[in-house]
């Protein structure tokens, strides 16, 4: 899951002051389980700048509004007549549905009102961690399961490095060194002796932007 | 309506005392199928509770928790209230008794009566108002304070100009119901019952007797109990703390403890339980009053020995600077000039010293009622020396008559929670005893069906209560209906002196009627305590309950901003708009029903599981009793004596040999719980001995564990011992030198950071060990050091009987604890010496630690499972810690024994037998209501991010077969904490949905309908 946090209010307000007619808009998918930009956290957004753009004594219509998904152009399609009445879309999708909705638009501006952060788990409500970098490049099977490109600090490939500190990251102590979990993954699995092989460097092109690919059956359909 | 056929068994319970403890019983029987006259000797319920003002540790005010209580029993179709009544005799044997009831002259018609006072205003004359101690004054017509139930007036005979001289007659001209009768005369009824239940309550001593201390001779002394009236808001100071010779405002105040406690020479040999804790209480609500005041408590020891007491002392000592003095005050002398008191007393170093203080409050303690004797009597019961009713430890609250049960003060002196308690555990041995006659006097009321108001455009209806002066003193209550009257809706305003009376109620519901409402808003007081009752009062009167919404103007608006008429009053304004927002948009609900599995599991099989299982079973309920360990039993296994020299052993052994026996027990050894299902009513539990079972009710009775010491030498050497393991030694008959001298240790492992708490058993387990030792061989000597000796209530004696018969006594302070050191064979141990102001060193044959208690090592994991709650300590934490003692929140589990806290052994027995009480009202219903207030989950909005499922602490979401979230509606509480968390909104509580809330908050900030901040 896609993972994003809600930029600072200052940050937010500075964007939208100087606009007349706004449009909070919510996307209902990843971002709304990290309650950063579904629709109820649009709706809250919208009344949180309303108050602060009476407080200022300026006069904005702010209002929101939320989608299933902004990474598909055909969820945001049927309210599209709406949104162009608005002068600024102020967007709590990810950075993908910013994107996306600035393509699809036209001549309207669409800011962020998150930053996205990653792709997630979520071990406990509320908490969301880094698992995994998308490399294009997958080598769990040979790190027992733990990725040491987005779990390593520096994303060694070969073992860990002198700031290994007692299980943590010289970065900070609630850091785990991947290279210490790795190892006793392993050493569960049994398959120590993997450890010793050399992981070459990595093809880091495949983690390069601007990336996309497709489907070859869909192509098939398509067709 | 009858439910059954006739037993020879009556079902139904006479109690006689309707104080909390006799509520409490009378509730628990007459909403689990039995019929409850409850005989008062006062013009209305209530007991001593009504008289205090706020109740330790959460400061809730007494009066809002009882009034609720006392309108349940006042309102529910299954008990008579007889007021003014006394028992005259009692015939018959248990399960079918005559009881002849004398019914004092009211001089009031009580179905003519509306209570609404105008008498009382006409009456010319007034005496001293015994509720209020004497302090303030009352007419010869009267109700005993304004929440009184029944709220018929009385006429006080013995005043009345009419009845004592022939003329006055104002009263009758004033009545416009007619309701006045001087020709009222007493009449006895007779009244058949299965059982009695005796909870007369208390009295309480009388100061006066000990004119040293000034109390009727000084006006600035007072008992602690005038004080609680001055302190109250309804008392004669209007909750202003004052002295009563200048009504000027005391700085320095002192408590004198144990006044007629604690002294066989001059008063009563016990201890009165209560006075410590509530003389801590009152000086941090006089603090609270007014933070001028400088409280100092002189006392001997300080007896704060229940659950989380010692924390509110330290909470005293050190957040609001109460000053404790351990000093015996003997004389109280006044400053003719200043009405100031001059008090004496001996310094921890000995020094005399004269200190002035404005006003003395003495801490009197219980009594029984001085027609206690005649009281025994009459039931034909035997009391013990001091004339409270005779109980053995192991049989609590069982008179010496079979049939007829004690609960509350007149077992012993106790506290609030303890009274509740027994009044459980009484109802719950009422129940056993007459389980076969359940239902057969018992009526169902025929609720008059609900009006279909869906279409109807929204009628609300609005009363500003005044609570007294609670609300309109500080509230201007005309301003308030004024501003009502002008809202969206508004059919119908009023105000009213007091909602929750009982006349207005029925005023209420022939408004609603007049006037076509649909919707009813009061304003008054909290929704926690008087939600329930007015909900059912606009049933009665043909509306679904939830078309009931409370505007709280009293906590939330009176109470805080006392003396800021004019802003409270423009909140109150505003509570009451938000009210009618949210009321328009309110809409009925429906209230579902799920069956009840008729069997309780019960988890622990120690005295308290075994207690409980036993009481269920002879309710006529399938018992499933889990033990871990592979035989019952529990901590008791350890215990051999108690302190009045029952045999525990003996006990033990017939206790477990009734459980086997009992065909409706089944005993689970060895055995733990795997996993629960289910909700009230519906449990089905796996456990590890692979049988499922289907039962309605929990009970947690997972014991404790006595602390094995680290301290003093422990396990260096043999002649260091547990307080545990001398019982053993005495018991098993060993011969100790006849010449030894026991040193005993109190409070290891307890008191002290961090188990902050007092172990409640340890003091009386060192005083009956010590004396074992002394009558064994009086040539041997037993030394306790000790912080406070807590032989509270009537253990008193015992503690005497130790120091009569040579045990001596050594207090030390935790600051100073003693040393221990091994000495060749021999211990050395020393100690400061208060009195001497030196150190002790004593020569030890034997050193006796009392080890304290813990919670059991299972206690984590079960609270986890059951997601119930526990407290600093590891203790299982109540439901309420006055009211509901062996409850939880959640709806179906009870807690009892020392899972919930340290206790004795017969408090343990009083505390399993409330819980299978408890357990018994759910059980006895072949159905229980869902409440209508639940979150409603809107499967199509929800995307299963399982934030719902991951907080809330009563399971409700559950992962479906589908793999997605889903909602078991009967789980729910109504929290609605999914509902916060839910990014989608797919949670909605009923009543409390977001387009009510915005409303609310658009009300409040006088926006437009859906437009916050707009």
């Amino acid at each position: 899951m896609i993972t994003g946090e809600q930029k600072p209010f200052e940050e937010i307000w500075n964007m939208v002051k100087d606009f007349k007619k706004v449009l909070v808009f919510g996307c209902n998918t990843c971002v709304a389980i990290c309650h950063a930009g579904g629709g109820k956290e649009a709706e809250i957004l919208a009344s949180l700048l309303r108050m602060k753009a009476s407080e200022e004594g300026i006069a904005i219509e702010i209002n929101h509004n939320a989608v299933e998904r902004h990474c598909e152009p055909e969820f945001f399609q049927p309210v599209m007549e709406d949104i162009r009445t608005y002068d600024l879309i102020l967007s709590t999708a990810c950075g993908v549905g910013v994107n996306l909705l600035s393509e699809n638009i036209g001549d309207i501006p669409v800011f962020p009102a998150i930053n996205t952060e990653f792709f997630g788990a979520v071990p406990r409500a509320g908490e969301f961690t880094e698992l995994c970098a998308g490399c294009g490049n997958c080598i769990l099977h040979l790190t027992g399961g733990i990725c040491p490109i987005a779990r390593c600090s520096k994303s060694l490939l070969n073992g860990p490095c002198g700031g290994t500190n007692n299980g943590s990251c010289e970065v900070s102590p609630d850091i785990k060194c991947a290279w210490v979990l790795i190892y006793d993954r392993m050493k569960k699995l049994n398959k120590l002796d993997l450890m010793k092989e050399i992981n070459e460097a990595k093809d880091w092109s495949k983690a390069q932007g601007p990336r996309n690919f497709k489907v070859k059956v869909l192509e098939e359909i398509k067709k | 309506m009858n439910d059954k056929i006739s037993s020879p068994k009556k079902g139904s319970v006479v109690i006689v005392g309707g104080g909390i403890g006799g509520m409490q019983a009378a509730l628990d029987l007459a909403d689990s199928g039995f019929k409850v006259h409850l005989i008062q000797k006062d013009p209305s319920i209530g007991g001593t509770m009504v008289m205090l003002d706020k109740t330790f540790p959460t400061g809730d005010c007494s009066m809002c928790m009882i009034s609720p209580k006392m309108v349940e029993v006042g309102r529910h179709i299954n008990i008579d209230v007889h007021s003014l009544a006394e028992v005259a005799s009692v015939e018959g044997q248990p399960g079918d008794f005559k009881i002849k009831v004398k019914l004092a002259p009211r001089y009031v018609y009580p179905e003519k009566c509306t209570g609404c006072g105008d008498c009382e205003i006409k009456c010319p004359k007034k005496i001293p108002n015994e509720f209020d101690q004497g302090i303030g004054k009352r007419k010869v017509i009267y109700s005993l304070f304004a929440q009184a139930v029944p709220n018929t007036r009385a006429i006080d005979a013995r005043h009345c100009l009419y009845l004592t001289k022939g003329t006055c007659r104002l009263c009758e001209k004033a009545c416009k119901a007619g309701a006045i009768n001087y020709e009222d005369k007493e009449r006895v009824i007779e009244i058949n019952a299965g059982a009695v239940i005796l909870s007369p309550g208390l009295d309480r001593y009388d100061a006066t007797v000990r004119g040293e201390l000034g109390l009727g001779r000084w006006k600035n002394v007072v008992t602690s109990l005038q004080f609680e009236r001055i302190l109250s808001a309804s008392g004669p100071f209007k909750g202003e703390v004052k002295r009563p010779s200048d009504e000027k405002h005391p700085r320095k105040v002192a408590w004198i403890q144990c006044v007629g406690s604690r002294d066989s020479h001059n008063a009563n040999p016990w201890c009165s339980s209560v006075c410590c804790m509530y003389a801590t209480k009152q000086t941090i609500i006089a603090k609270e009053h007014d933070k001028n005041i400088e409280p100092t408590i002189f006392y001997m020891e300080m007896r704060a020995f229940g659950k989380d007491f010692d924390k509110y002392v330290e909470r005293a000592k050190n957040e609001y600077g109460v000053r404790y003095q351990r000093a015996m005050i003997s004389a109280v002398r006044e400053e003719p000039e200043t009405g100031n008191l001059m008090l004496r007393y001996a310094d921890e170093a000995g020094k005399l010293i004269d200190e002035s203080f404005d006003m003395v409050v003495l801490s009197i303690g219980l009594e029984p009622h001085k027609d206690a004797a005649k009281f025994a009597k009459t039931f034909g019961i035997e009391t013990n020396p001091y004339l409270f009713a005779k109980t053995s430890p192991l049989c609590p609250v069982q008179t010496t008559r079979d049939g007829i049960f004690v609960t509350g003060t007149y077992q012993g002196p106790k506290d609030i929670p303890d009274t509740v308690m027994q009044g459980s555990a009484v109802a719950g041995e009422a129940m056993a005893l007459l389980s076969e006659a359940r239902g057969t006097e018992t009526v169902h009321k025929e609720l008059l069906p609900e009006r279909d108001v869906e279409n109807e455009k929204p009628r609300i209806g609005v009363f500003v209560c005044h609570c007294g002066t609670n609300i309109a003193a500080t509230v201007n209550i005309d301003e308030v209906v004024a501003a009502a009257k002008q809202l969206p809706d508004v059919a119908y305003v009023t105000n009213t002196i007091y909602a929750c009376a009982q006349d207005n109620q029925d005023m209420i519901k022939q408004v609603v009627k007049d006037n076509n409402l649909n919707r009813v808003i009061i304003a008054s007081c909290t929704p926690r305590t008087h939600e329930p009752l007015f909900q059912e009062t606009i049933r009665d009167a043909g509306l679904n309950k939830y078309l009931f919404d409370l505007a709280d103007i009293r906590e939330q608006c009176s109470w805080c901003h006392m003396g800021q008429k004019e802003e409270a009053t423009k909140k109150a304004v505003k509570i009451v708009k938000m009210s009618v927002a949210k009321s328009r948009l309110q809409k009925p609900l429906k209230t579902d029903y799920v069956g009840v599995t008729p069997a309780c599991m019960i988890i622990g099989g120690g005295i308290a599981g075994m207690t409980s299982s036993l009481s269920l079973a002879d309710q006529g309920f399938d018992v499933h009793v889990v033990e871990m360990e592979k035989e019952l039993g529990g901590l008791t296994r350890n215990l051999f004596r108690t302190l009045e020299g029952n045999d525990v052993q003996e006990f033990l052994k017939a206790t477990i040999a009734k459980v086997q026996a009992h065909k409706r027990i089944t005993i689970h050894t060895n055995t733990q719980v795997k996993k629960t299902e289910g909700f009230v009513g519906n449990f089905k539990t796996a456990l590890s001995n692979d049988t499922l079972i289907s039962h309605g009710a929990i009970i947690i009775a997972t014991g404790g564990t006595e602390y094995a010491p680290a301290e003093y030498l422990s396990g260096e050497s043999d002649k260091v011992i547990t307080q545990r393991d001398l019982e053993k030694r005495i018991a098993s008959g060993e011969k100790f030198n006849p010449r030894a001298r026991f040193v005993m240790i109190q409070c290891v492992g307890s008191r002290e950071e961090p188990n902050q708490y007092c172990s409640r058993v340890c003091c009386q387990d060192a005083v009956k060990n010590a004396i074992a030792i002394k009558e064994q061989n009086p040539g041997s000597q037993v030394i306790i050091l000790y912080r406070d000796i807590r032989t509270y209530g009537l253990r008193e004696d015992y503690y005497k009987k130790a120091r009569d018969i040579g045990v001596m006594f050594v207090r030390y302070d935790v600051d100073k604890k003693p040393q221990v050191e091994k000495d060749g064979d021999k211990l050395k141990v020393r100690t400061w010496d208060y009195m001497l102001n030196k150190e002790l060193m004593i020569d030890a044959d034997w050193l006796v630690l009392s080890a304290g208690l813990r919670p059991h090592p299972t206690t984590e994991g079960t609270g986890k499972m059951y997601k119930v709650t526990r407290n600093q300590d590891g203790y299982f934490l109540e439901a309420h810690v006055k009211l509901r003692p062996v409850d939880f929140p959640t709806e179906g589990i009870f807690v009892c024994g020392l899972a919930h806290a340290p206790k004795n052994l017969d408090e343990t027995i009083t505390q399993s037998l409330a819980a299978a009480g408890r357990a018994g009202v759910i059980l006895s219903h072949e159905r229980l209501a869902v409440s209508g207030i639940i979150a409603k989950h809107k499967k199509e909005l929800c995307m299963s991010c399982l934030g719902c499922f991951r907080v809330c602490p009563f399971d409700s979401p559950y992962i479906g077969e589908d793999g997605k979230v889903a909602h078991n509606e009967v789980k729910c509480m109504g929290c609605g904490i999914c509902a916060a968390i839910c990014p989608a909104k797919a949670f909605q509580v009923n009543n409390f949905r977001d387009d009510q809330i915005l409303a609310m908050i658009d009300a409040a900030s006088e926006c437009e309908s859906g437009v916050v901040g707009g």
